[in-house]
């Protein structure tokens, strides 16, 4: 068995005239759940796309489970799950009708059967009824359909595309907790990209960070607020400028500090010299949270913050 | 796959409701004023657009949602094999077509064949089958323009037209229509799958590339010689403009009256009579023999150019396939007025093949297939039989009748009949001096030396048949023929516009006209020709330097072109060789199949520089 279930290398994708996905080379082991994140237009649908068969690279190479992404079989698609954020399903269809033929489609598919009771408990959050077109349900209420079909379907690996979108508190968390339990029950890699920090910090093993078609970082959530710091520093004049110093990924004025975001400043006591030597009397070091820590990494690169900049 | 096939019936199965009602009583209203299965062909032919169209829009719409990128992962990544999925869905449209568009029609021809006096043959049940699969064909047509990249994916609408429009017995058009439908179906699934791309596919490049040349060939005569032409036009120089026509040309001989024609032809000769006729020759006495049909309606054929009815006095005819014979109904009151065979009313004798009507210069009526001639008399419902061929010759549909002498036209001759004391008897027979095809026209004329027989070639000058010649002769008062006249018809347009269907590409103008060729469509046949003698046909050393000088520039574009795309050896190598032989419909499809767009995203991986380094 393959050690990973999605491997790239140099893999190009250029869309209408712009590089989606620049010379990307990743390697996901198997297990776990696995959270992208990025900017829009950073590449993760683009990703995803490719993966899937679905647009042919214009260089490099994708395998996933093992397999040539250009060359699926429809065996190795009934062991991959996709759920996309618009949670796009037939809206003439009947729920029933829709769940039979997912079941019949994929209760041969993959080496696991159809799982009829994860179906039933993750639709149980929401209000449908099996005699409900679907063109007649919620936004919330289809997600939490589409969700409880490919949930049902246990595949080996499954692909989310930002598919909390649209729903509530209580959804999102049963979804989340039905996400661990596949998890663990079946072994399953999961592959989640989403915005919301606070569900990645909740579920995620491994963060992997694309910007504008590249590999930014990978590592697990923990592991990288570890490296991004932020620095609290009062200058008694006015602050000098700090953004040019090694590791530095953000500077805010907030409340006449200077928050000065770094990443991988490992000397931390140079760092602290080095910001008094420009005029510090006070510098304090304190962790970040992903969502702060995420925000900073990505501004670093983001179109908006380098103009702003 | 079935779950699909239920899936998408469930999707479209009020539109297809809404769509049989619609159908069903239009097509009723409408059956209701006209005699809609025995009209001509050009009804038909608005009737099959308008479903044709129906189908089309049907595709577009069908695939045009499924194309959509999230709604196309979800029909696409499923542990099922594509073939099964656009089964499904191929599938549960067809039953749609039939039971939307098909049922209503065989509806109202059923009630047609059972309740009402009008003919209803197994032939129009099988029109009926004809139009379900041309509106399929357009489905097809519909779903590959939609997932097709290219924008000119559209061509393909060529493809139905080529394959299908044919006068043919019901049972060719239904086999061509299918193997249309086979191949438009293969042309879908090569473009359906996941990545719609083509180009990495050699089978489904290839599968792609040849309905494509054969469309831009068809695209580039019609748009080329429109374009040729209206420059023409602008510039005032065009041939058909009434003040321009070339003098000797075929245009000014087309314009000819039977008289004017007899006095050209006259004009050149050499014989020393000739100045004398010229001068005593009168418009009375002169008549066109057409040739007035140049191809007869095969048995059991869908539809006919000139419909299956015609009417005589207070009749109307309408010909029955089934039967071979005319049913006559009367047009004021309705009743029907039994069967007309090849003996006249009431003879039960089936017709050769479908007679056309047809008039001689005095205005009598005739009734002419492919094999006899017969006089209609009395009111139209007594049959003289006037002349049969038998074998390969088959009959011009040309007849006049001057003086005493009666001169008919087949596609070997002219024979002269003599009107005697005890009937009409043979007097001389005029081989034709040109394949029956390439005649222009044919005229008659009387003399006091005889009769004079005019023959105009120049028919088939816009297919490559250089020599458009006109033949005079006279069949003196004993029976004995001499040529009196023989000149060249001068050129209206440019040679190269004249063969513009062969140098643009040998290859692809032998394959279109393969189908006249091998189909039996009922044309009227060179006499002792072989059937594949237009592909032979010698050219001037002019249009061979045109072939030869697109074909060598179409293979250097394609070498520049495929070296662009960056592909392997052996299939630049191809695409070459294809462009070589087939000339500049090729180097288009090369330039479809692998767009600039495709370019740029092959060159992308070579030569972008990576972007800065994590951090």
């Amino acid at each position: 068995m393959n050690d990973y279930v999605i491997e790239t290398e140099g893999l190009c994708l250029r869309y209408k005239g712009k590089l989606a996905l620049d010379h990307l080379s990743l390697h996901l082991p198997r297990g776990g759940i696995h959270a992208f994140v990025g900017a829009n237009g950073a590449g993760k649908s683009s990703l995803f796309r490719v993966l899937l068969g679905f647009e042919p690279p214009s260089a490099g190479s994708a395998r996933v489970l093992g397999h040539d992404s250009s060359r699926l079989t429809p065996e190795v698609r009934g062991r991959i799950g996709f759920v996309n954020e618009e949670h796009t399903l037939p809206g003439w269809m009947r729920v029933r009708d829709l769940m039979r033929m997912q079941q019949r489609h994929y209760e041969h598919a993959g080496s696991r059967p159809w799982n009829g009771e994860r179906y039933e408990e993750v639709l149980s959050h929401f209000n449908v009824l099996p005699a409900q077109r679907v063109g007649e349900l919620s936004r919330g209420e289809r997600a939490g359909l589409n969700l409880a079909l490919a949930l049902a379907q246990s595949p080996e690996l499954l692909i989310l595309d930002e598919p909390t979108l649209g729903l509530d508190v209580v959804a999102k968390r049963a979804f989340l907790d039905a996400l661990l339990q596949s998890c663990i029950d079946d072994g399953s890699t999961i592959v989640y990209c989403s915005h919301q920090m606070d569900e990645i910090e909740r579920v995620a093993d491994n963060l992997v960070i694309l910007e504008r078609g590249s590999l930014r970082y990978m590592s697990g959530p923990d592991d990288f607020c570890g490296r991004v710091q932020l620095w609290v520093a009062e200058f008694p004049f006015k602050a000098p400028e700090v953004r040019g110093l090694p590791g530095v990924l953000q500077v805010q004025q907030l409340d006449g500090l200077t928050h000065v975001v770094t990443f991988d400043q490992l000397d931390a006591d140079a760092f602290e010299a080095r910001l008094k030597l420009l005029g510090a009397r006070r510098v304090q070091v304190m962790p970040l949270g992903l969502d702060r820590a995420v925000n900073a990494f990505l501004s670093h690169g983001h179109a908006g913050a380098r103009r702003a900049a | 796959m079935i779950e699909l096939f239920l899936s998408e019936l469930r999707r479209f199965r009020n539109a297809a409701a809404i769509y049989f009602a619609a159908s069903l009583v239009l097509v009723t209203v409408w059956n209701q004023m006209v005699d809609l299965a025995n009209e001509q062909r050009e009804v038909h032919i608005v009737i099959q657009l308008l479903y044709a169209l129906s189908g089309l829009g049907f595709g577009l719409y069908q695939f045009g949602s499924y194309r959509q990128p999230s709604r196309w992962i979800w029909l696409q990544h499923r542990p099922l094999h594509r073939a099964w999925i656009l089964a499904g869905v191929a599938l549960a449209s067809a039953v749609l077509v039939l039971l939307a568009m098909a049922l209503p029609l065989f509806i109202v021809l059923g009630l047609q064949d059972h309740f009402t006096q009008r003919v209803v043959d197994l032939r129009h049940y099988a029109g009926v089958g004809f139009l379900a699969l041309s509106t399929l064909s357009a489905w097809l047509a519909g779903a590959y323009i939609m997932l097709h990249r290219s924008r000119w994916a559209f061509v393909i609408l060529v493809l139905p037209i080529l394959m299908t429009m044919h006068l043919a017995t019901f049972g060719t058009v239904l086999a061509l229509a299918l193997a249309c439908n086979a191949v438009l179906a293969f042309l879908v699934y090569s473009v359906f799958r996941p990545n719609r791309y083509t180009a990495d596919d050699a089978l489904a490049t290839a599968a792609s590339a040849v309905p494509l040349q054969l469309s831009f060939y068809i695209a580039l005569l019609w748009g080329g010689s429109m374009l040729f032409q209206v420059g023409q036009m602008m510039m005032g120089v065009h041939p058909l403009s009434t003040d321009r026509a070339t003098a000797g040309g075929l245009v000014e001989a087309r314009r000819f009256d039977a008289h004017e024609a007899l006095q050209a032809g006259l004009a050149g000769s050499s014989d020393p009579r000739a100045a004398g006729w010229a001068a005593a020759l009168q418009p009375r006495d002169a008549a066109s023999l057409g040739p007035k049909a140049r191809q007869y309606a095969v048995r059991n054929l869908v539809s006919w150019r000139r419909g299956m009815q015609f009417n005589e006095g207070q009749h109307t005819w309408t010909f029955s396939h089934d039967r071979m014979m005319y049913s006559i109904r009367h047009r004021r009151l309705g009743t029907a007025g039994g069967w007309v065979g090849a003996g006249g009313a009431g003879d039960a004798t089936p017709f050769d093949s479908q007679p056309q009507s047809m008039s001689d210069n005095r205005r009598a009526g005739y009734l002419v297939n492919a094999h006899d001639l017969y006089a209609l008399e009395k009111g139209g419902l007594r049959l003289r039989h006037v002349l049969h061929v038998d074998g390969h010759e088959q009959l011009g549909a040309g007849i006049a009748v001057l003086g005493s002498r009666t001169a008919l036209l087949t596609n070997r001759r002219v024979v002269l009949l003599q009107e005697g004391g005890d009937g009409t008897a043979p007097l001389a027979e005029v081989a034709l001096p040109m394949p029956f095809g390439d005649l222009e026209r044919v005229e008659a004329g009387q003399v006091a030396d005889g009769t004079l027989l005019s023959f105009i070639g120049g028919n088939r000058r816009d297919d490559g048949v250089t020599a458009a010649p006109q033949v005079t002769y006279l069949v003196d008062t004993a029976g004995r023929i001499a040529e009196v006249g023989r000149r060249e018809l001068a050129h209206d347009f440019p040679i190269l516009f004249e063969h513009r269907d062969w140098w643009v590409s040998p290859l692809l103008h032998a394959v279109v006209n393969l189908p006249d060729m091998l189909i039996e469509k009922g044309l009227v046949p060179d006499h002792g020709a072989n059937r594949f003698a237009q592909l032979m046909l010698p050219r001037p050393a002019q249009v061979w330097a045109a072939m030869a000088t697109l074909a060598l520039a179409s293979c250097l574009l394609a070498a520049w072109w495929t070296q662009r795309a960056g592909l392997a050896p052996r299939a630049r190598l191809a695409w070459c060789l294809a462009c070589l032989l087939l000339g500049v419909p090729a180097l288009l499809s090369l330039m479809v199949l692998q767009p600039r767009a495709d370019l740029e995203a092959l060159a992308a991986g070579a030569d972008e520089v990576p972007a800065a380094a994590p951090v």
